[in-house]
């Protein structure tokens, strides 16, 4: 199975989110419904270092979930690109209902997440999900981010198909 | 099996009984002691009263501390401590009630 | 035997209906019956919310059950449903609950069971589509014809189970709506198999039935009750035992199903009353209960064992009754899974 990238105008199309809560900028290695990788860039000029905090901006750590909440999406939902059982080419973005794709976005239903380092303005991390295991509609999905070699986050997120 | 075989069995049956429970308590945060969980009762629905959430979670968690991979077929395993013990040694060997052979 | 027969397999096929007794108390809303219930039962009371319940113990000052009850909250008032038949009960609730009014309403009401894989299906008629989304444990407010009924989703045998509060007045008009039910054969629980019915019904679950499965002065310990206690709780009636018989305790009691189909009258009566269980020469518990399962085809029932033989997964154990040796063996319960768990409401 070939490996997914999306840009973010792909991203754009594929999830629901938008400013100022889309905070996946782009991802690649994208196993459709198992793993992939996603970027997130924090520059000085984000929202919320405004407040958190005046004097010492860093990243909060529900962003940092909600990023690789949305590289979880994006990885269960690219499962529309998948190449189908008789072996035939990979539908294109064109040939695809990209809103219905959107409205499948589910939920979050458990969060277990350690916070390692903090992540400061200027800095880039990098994603990691994995679709461990999945029972009914439930999904259990191992989640990493990293800035270079430095742990950021580690832990796991529980996720929901939306009825 | 004789009189000292089953008192093994006993002791192996009590520590896994045990260490399912201490995994149910870490996995789900829950604020008990081991001591505190029946042996017999359900987990879902009534007894302990866990749902579908914590039912993935645990899940992932007994296939990773007692090296068992659970079908989707087999979630009634989980309805209480001791079925799960009786899978869980059932794979290693044994009757699907959880007898020795 | 064939009546009883007819009853048992609609309780595990489709559905049954019967007249269940409690006794209901009343008491008004408010943090003071929060904080009584809360002392009086052992278990969470304090996650009730309107239209939730609460199944739960009373116990003793030795931490042995004196009742299993249900405590009702509603918008603005609590019903405590304990056993009909229990002498002791009612003065523990007088003790603890002095505090508040308590009103018994036992005899206004008058209560319609119904219980089973389909039984949902009948209620679904009754009442309204409202009771599909009704979850385990939580009950509504509706109406038949003109009056005002309660219905709860709550069982006793493991299959999905309903109970329905109505006006004493107003029983007529709710069997003749019950009675309008023609999907299919729905079999009463008569009087007459009516407490052998509901023991065996409740035993093939280890449902606990305070009467059946459970008796006065039981260990909440050794029948497997923790969950209905609330630990953490500052004070209930009976903490200060329980929290030593957590890890000091002597018995326990395990399922049992009997390995030998040819037991005469004699033999399954005699291990009823006297059964004793070996291990090689070694006396390590006694029979409580032994009962036929028509699902399972085979004897079941329950040993006290002395707490270091207590477990489940061992096939050595016999039952020792006159000169013969019954074999058996110990086993997790259910005995085997219910047809509810096959059948979605809808």
């Amino acid at each position: 199975m070939k490996k997914l990238s999306f840009t973010s105008k792909e991203i754009q199309k594929m999830l629901p989110h938008k400013f100022p809560f889309l905070l996946l900028d782009k991802c690649y290695d994208i196993e459709p419904g198992v793993r992939g990788i996603g970027v997130k860039n924090f520059t000085i000029n984000e929202w919320f270092f405004q407040g958190h905090f005046p004097a010492n901006p860093i990243v909060p750590g529900v962003l940092i979930i909600e990023s690789l909440a949305q590289l979880t999406a994006i990885v269960y939902l690219s499962k529309i690109f998948a190449q189908d059982e008789i072996g035939t080419n990979q539908k294109t973005f064109s040939e695809v209902d990209l809103e219905k794709v959107a409205e499948k976005v589910g939920y979050l239903v458990k969060v277990d997440v350690k916070f390692v380092s903090p992540v400061s303005p200027g800095e880039q991390i990098l994603l990691h999900a994995e679709i461990f295991k999945k029972v009914g509609s439930l999904s259990y999905v191992k989640v990493m981010a990293k800035v270079g070699n430095r742990p950021i986050a580690e832990g796991r997120l529980i996720v929901s198909e939306r009825e | 099996m004789g009189i000292e075989e089953v008192k093994k069995y006993i002791e192996k049956r009590k520590k896994l009984l045990h260490e399912v429970k201490e995994l149910i308590i870490e996995r789900l945060g829950l604020d008990l002691i081991p001591e505190e969980i029946d042996d017999d009762s359900p987990l879902f629905g009534m007894g302990l009263g866990l749902d579908s959430v914590d039912a993935l979670d645990l899940v992932v968690g007994v296939e990773d501390k007692f090296g068992v991979q659970i079908g989707e077929g087999e979630l009634l395993a989980f309805r209480s401590v001791n079925s799960l013990v009786d899978y869980i040694l059932n794979k290693e060997g044994g009757n699907e009630d959880g007898t020795q052979e | 035997m064939e009546h009883r027969n007819k009853v048992y397999w609609a309780a595990r096929e489709k559905a049954i209906m019967f007249y269940p007794k409690f006794r209901i108390y009343e008491f008004p809303e408010g943090e003071e019956t929060f904080q009584c219930l809360s002392n009086l039962v052992a278990g969470r009371v304090f996650y009730l919310e309107p239209n939730k319940m609460l199944h739960s113990l009373i116990l003793d000052e030795d931490g042995k059950i004196v009742d299993i009850v249900y405590v009702m909250m509603f918008e603005d008032k609590f019903w405590l449903l304990t056993s009909y038949d229990n002498p002791k009960v009612k003065s523990y609730i007088e003790k603890v609950m002095s505090g508040v009014e308590i009103t018994e309403l036992t005899d206004e009401w008058k209560i319609v069971g119904i219980e089973g894989p389909y039984s949902w299906r009948v209620v679904k008629s009754i009442i309204s589509w409202d009771i599909v989304g009704l979850p385990y444990l939580r009950f509504l407010e509706s109406q038949i014809g003109d009056n005002e009924v309660v219905v709860t989703r709550s069982g006793i045998t493991g299959e999905y189970g309903y109970r329905i509060f109505v006006r004493k007045e107003a029983l007529e008009q709710a069997l003749q709506k019950i009675s309008e039910f023609e999907e299919f054969d729905l079999a009463e629980v008569t009087e007459d198999i009516y407490d052998e019915m509901f023991h065996l019904l409740s035993a093939e679950v280890r449902f606990p039935t305070y009467g059946y499965m459970v008796d006065s002065g039981g260990s909440p310990i050794a029948y497997e009750l923790r969950w209905m206690i609330d630990f953490r709780k500052e004070s209930y009636l009976g903490k200060e035992k329980i929290e030593k018989m957590k890890f000091e305790y002597e018995k326990r009691l395990v399922g049992i199903v009997c390995e030998e189909k040819d037991l005469s009258e004699d033999e399954v009566k005699n291990i009823v009353q006297h059964g004793k269980i070996y291990i090689e020469d070694l006396h390590v518990g006694e029979v409580k209960k032994f009962l036929y399962s028509l699902k399972l085809g085979r004897y079941i029932g329950f040993g006290l064992f002395n707490k270091e033989w207590g477990y489940a997964g061992i096939s050595e154990y016999y039952i020792k009754i006159n000169d013969r040796k019954i074999n058996m063996k110990t086993v997790s319960t259910p005995f085997f899974v219910t047809e509810s768990n096959n059948v979605t409401i809808e």
